[in-house]
C-alpha cells in the first residue's frame, strides 16, 4: 500500500469493500486489545502408517483438510518484492515412522519452469530452525540470524530440489543433500509441491525431527513466482508457524512459547506514536509518504513476525539485527542496531506493537 | 579499493573492426558450455545499438547520490542474439529429402529466424554520403572501481581482486539471481543458462599472473590495445591515461568509474555541396561527447597536434606510444608481482612458470565437478556465513 500525502490512510481503503471498511473503521475507532491465541497457527501433521506419497495429486492428500497460512511480500531488505498484499498457501502434512512430508498448494495462473536469460522459475521453499525447543530463541524469519541458522528445502519449476542453511540475508549455503526430495505439478491455475525427507538426517546445519520427543516444530514458507521475475528476496514469506505432530507430547511450557503474546494496545494510537518516536525516520510502511529504506520495512511487519520478536525489536533493537546492509554498527566488537530502544511508557510501546502486528 | 589497478587503453583511431579481439576471446572462454551467445570481448559499430542491443540505454549504474539505478536484463533473442544454425543437412546433402519451399528447391538458410546478434549493425553508422562515417568500439567488463555488478549482488558473490583490481564472480556463492546482469550498465555480465550462474570477463587472469596481456589484447592486430597498471609510471597506459591525458572512459556518467579507456577517434573532414573539403571533422564532436565526455575536444586537439608534430620528423612521445612500434611495448605486466604473492618466494623466471603442465581433465569429469561444486561448498564450509 502507498500512502498519499497528506491522507491519514492510505488510499487503498477505498477500494476495500466497504462492509469491510466499516469492520475497519470501527476497529479503529474502537480499538480492541489482541488476544493470546495460543498455537492458533499451527498446522496438524497426520500420522500415516505407510509412507506419505510423493505425488502431490494423490487422493491421500488431496482429502486432508489444509492449514491456510498467509504469505506476504518480502519488504525488509532490498531487494524488495515488487507485488503487493497478502496470499494464501495450502498446508497439508504427514509422517510415518521414517519420514516426514509436506504438501503446499498456492495459485499461479501461469506456471514458470525453466530458469534462463531474464527467466525465473517458480519456486517454494520450506525453512526450519536448525535448534529450537524448551528456551531456543527462534531464528529471524528472514533467513535466520547470526547465532540462530535456519535448514531449507528449496524447490523449483524445473524440478530441481535442495538442502540449503543460512543465517542471515545473503548468508545462503548449499548443504550436502539430506535425503529431501521434492515433487511438483501445475494443475488448473494451482501448484501442488510435496516435498518429503527422512526423520533422521546426519549433517550440522539440519532440522533435527523426533515427533515423539518434542511434538512441535516451529516451520515458515515462502513462495516465488517466476511470471513476475521473482527470485531471492523477491518472494512472499510466512511467519514462523508450528507442526503439530499427531502423537507428540510436547510440554505445556514449550507450547506456550511458541504461543503468540497478548498485544493489550491502540493500534490507531500506536500509528500517531510512529510519527511522534521517530520510527517515521528510517522505517517504511503505510502511511509513510516518505519511505525510508534505512530500516527494514513494515508493511507486513504483524503478517511475518510473531509479538514477541516485534516487542524485543522495540525495546532491545540490538538482541537480533536484521542482517541487512547498514541495518548496524560495530562498536566494541559487538553489533549494535542503528535503532535506539524505544524510550516511553509501556502503553506506549503496547500501542505501537499493537500497530505493527496490524500491518499484515 | 583494490591496492593496484589494472586498466586497458584502447585506441581507436587504429581500430580496423577485425573481431580478432572477439574471436580469440571467444574461442579461448565462451565457445562452448552455454556461454555460446556470450561475447565477453565485442566489437561494434558506432552510432549503432550496440550488442547487446541498446546497451546504453538499459539502465543500471548508479545516479549523482550513488544509488543503484534501476537496469533491465537484455532479452536472450532480441538483444542478445542466441547463436542459430544453418539447414546444412536439408540444402547442402544432395541424398535428404528437402521440401521445396516457395521460392524453389531448399537453399541455405538460419533454421530460425535471428532476431539480433554481436554485430548486427555493423558498419551502417550515420550520415549522408559523401559525408557518412562510423567508427569501431570494443568492448568488455571495465573492472570498474567502483562496479554497480558488485553493489547489487546481496550475495556479495561478486568481488574486486585487491592485488589488481579484476572483477570476479565467485561461483560458488553465484546463485543466478541475475541482479548484476541488469545492475551493470555496460551490460558486460551474462547469465549462463546452463549452469545457472553469472559469468563475465576475467581480464584473462591466469595469463596476467603469468606476465601475459589478456588474449584479446595480445591477438589485436591493429595494436590497439595498452595493457598495465594505471600506478606504473613506466607503463605505457599510465602515460596514456595520466601523463598524456589522452585516454577516456567510456560513459563515466553511469558512475562505476570505469578502467578500460579510449583514445577517441579523429575523423576525416567533410565536404560541402559543391564537393569542397571543409574544416569540420564526420563524427561530430557531440556524439564523442556523449560516450567519453566533455574533454574529446581537447584530446582530438592533443591529438591532431602530436600527429602534425611527427609529420613534420619532430620528436612525438605520445605519436611514438600511439604507433607501437613494437607490440609488446604495448604491455607492462607484472609476473614477479604475483609469483611474490603466490608463494613469497623471490621470482621465478617467466619460462619456468609458462612450463608449468596443467593436467587435461576429460570433459566429462568437469561437468560433473561443476554440478558438485554446491556439494563441496556445503562440505567444507559447515559455516554459512
Amino acid at each position: 500500500m502507498k500512502a498519499q500525502p497528506g491522507h491519514p490512510w492510505p488510499a487503498p481503503l477505498a477500494l476495500i469493500p466497504s462492509a469491510k471498511r466499516v469492520c475497519l473503521l470501527l476497529a479503529m475507532l474502537f480499538p480492541v486489545a489482541v488476544h493470546a491465541v495460543e498455537s492458533a497457527s499451527s498446522i496438524p501433521v497426520k500420522w500415516s502408517a505407510s509412507e506419505p506419497a510423493l505425488d502431490p495429486l494423490h487422493a491421500v492428500w488431496l482429502k486432508q483438510t489444509p492449514a491456510t497460512i498467509a504469505v506476504y511480500p518480502q519488504v525488509s531488505v532490498p531487494p524488495t518484492a515488487a507485488t503487493v498484499g497478502a496470499a494464501t498457501i495450502k498446508v497439508r502434512a504427514q509422517y510415518s515412522a521414517r519420514t516426514v512430508a509436506l504438501h503446499l498448494e498456492w495459485n499461479d495462473d501461469k506456471p514458470v519452469r525453466e530458469r534462463s536469460v531474464g527467466a525465473f522459475a517458480d519456486g517454494a521453499a520450506v525453512q526450519w530452525p536448525v535448534r529450537y525447543g524448551p528456551g531456543a530463541v527462534l531464528p529471524y524469519i528472514g533467513m535466520g540470524h547470526d547465532g540462530a541458522p535456519v535448514a531449507l528445502w528449496f524447490w523449483r519449476g524445473d524440478g530441481s530440489v535442495e538442502t540449503l542453511a543460512a543465517a542471515g540475508f545473503g548468508t545462503l549455503t548449499a548443504q550436502v543433500p539430506d535425503g529431501v526430495k521434492a515433487r511438483g505439478i501445475w494443475k488448473d491455475g494451482k501448484w501442488h509441491v510435496v516435498f518429503t525427507r527422512p526423520l533422521a538426517a546426519a549433517g550440522e546445519q539440519r532440522v533435527t525431527l523426533a515427533p515423539a520427543k518434542l511434538g512441535l516444530v516451529p516451520v515458515a514458507f515462502a513462495t516465488w513466482n517466476g511470471e513476475a521475475a521473482e527470485r531471492n528476496g523477491l518472494k512472499r514469506l510466512s511467519a514462523w508457524q508450528v507442526l503439530r505432530f499427531e502423537k507428540g507430547k510436547p510440554d505445556a511450557a514449550y507450547a506456550k512459547q511458541l504461543g503468540e503474546v497478548a498485544v493489550a494496545g491502540d493500534a490507531e494510537r500506536g500509528k500517531r506514536l510512529m510519527s511522534e518516536k521517530g520510527c517515521v525516520a528510517c522505517h517504511s510502511f503505510p502511511g509513510n509518504p516518505a519511505q525510508p529504506r534505512i530500516g527494514p520495512g513494515l508493511s507486513y511487519a504483524g503478517g511475518i513476525h510473531s509479538g514477541a520478536y516485534l516487542l524485543e525489536s522495540l525495546t532491545q533493537p540490538s538482541n537480533v539485527i536484521v542482517p541487512g546492509k547498514g541495518y548496524f554498527l560495530a562498536q566494541e566488537g559487538k553489533k549494535v542496531s542503528l535503532m535506539p530502544p524505544l524510550v516511553g511508557a509501556d502503553a506506549e510501546r503496547d500501542d505501537i506493537l499493537a500497530y505493527l502486528m496490524s500491518l499484515r | 579499493m583494490s591496492k593496484r589497478q589494472l586498466a586497458m587503453v584502447m585506441d581507436l583511431n587504429k581500430c580496423i573492426g577485425c573481431q580478432t579481439c572477439t574471436s580469440a576471446c571467444k574461442t579461448q572462454w565462451t565457445n562452448r558450455n552455454g556461454r555460446d551467445y556470450m561475447y565477453w570481448n565485442n566489437v561494434e559499430t558506432h552510432p549503432g545499438n550496440g550488442y547487446p542491443r541498446k546497451w546504453q540505454e538499459s539502465g543500471g549504474g548508479f545516479d549523482a547520490a550513488g544509488t543503484l539505478r534501476p537496469g533491465r536484463i537484455p532479452d536472450l533473442n532480441q538483444d542478445y542474439g542466441a547463436p542459430f544454425d544453418m539447414n546444412y543437412q536439408e540444402a547442402l546433402n544432395p541424398w535428404a529429402k528437402g521440401k521445396p519451399g516457395a521460392d524453389g528447391p531448399p537453399h541455405l538458410q538460419p533454421v530460425q529466424a535471428p532476431q539480433h546478434g554481436p554485430n548486427w549493425d555493423e558498419d551502417q553508422g550515420a550520415g549522408e554520403y559523401p559525408n557518412s562515417y562510423y567508427f569501431y568500439l570494443p568492448r568488455l567488463c571495465n573492472h570498474c572501481t567502483n562496479p554497480a555488478c558488485v553493489a547489487a549482488c546481496p550475495r556479495k558473490a561478486i568481488y574486486k581482486r585487491e592485488e589488481d583490481g579484476i572483477v570476479l564472480i565467485d561461483q560458488e556463492r553465484c546463485r543466478g539471481y541475475q541482479h548484476c546482469v541488469a545492475a551493470c550498465p555496460y551490460k558486460k555480465i551474462y547469465f549462463n543458462p546452463l549452469y545457472k550462474r553469472s559469468e563475465k570477463c576475467i581480464f584473462c587472469f591466469p595469463r596476467i599472473e603469468q606476465g601475459l596481456p589478456p588474449a584479446c589484447a595480445q591477438q589485436c592486430v591493429g595494436r590497439i590495445r595498452f595493457v598495465g597498471y594505471l600506478d606504473d609510471a613506466e607503463g605505457p597506459v599510465h602515460k596514456l591515461v595520466e601523463k598524456w591525458k589522452v585516454a577516456l572512459p567510456l560513459h563515466a556518467e553511469f558512475g562505476t568509474q570505469p578502467n578500460v579507456y579510449y583514445v577517441p577517434p579523429l575523423s576525416p573532414f567533410k565536404y560541402d555541396a559543391q564537393g569542397r573539403l571543409t574544416d569540420e571533422r564526420r563524427i561530430p564532436d557531440a556524439f564523442l561527447v556523449n560516450l567519453f565526455g566533455p574533454r574529446v575536444p581537447e584530446v582530438l586537439k592533443t591529438l591532431e597536434s602530436e600527429r602534425e608534430k611527427k609529420q613534420r620528423k619532430q620528436p612525438s612521445e605520445l605519436m611514438d606510444l600511439l604507433i607501437a612500434y613494437r607490440h609488446e611495448e604495448m604491455f607492462k605486466l607484472d609476473l614477479a608481482y604475483y609469483q611474490k604473492k603466490a608463494d613469497g618466494a623471490p621470482a621465478k623466471s617467466a619460462t619456468d612458470k609458462l612450463r608449468h603442465v596443467i593436467p587435461i581433465v576429460p570433459a566429462e569429469s568437469l561437468e560433473e565437478r561443476l554440478e558438485n561444486r554446491e556439494v563441496a561448498a556445503g562440505n567444507h564450509s559447515g559455516e554459512t556465513t
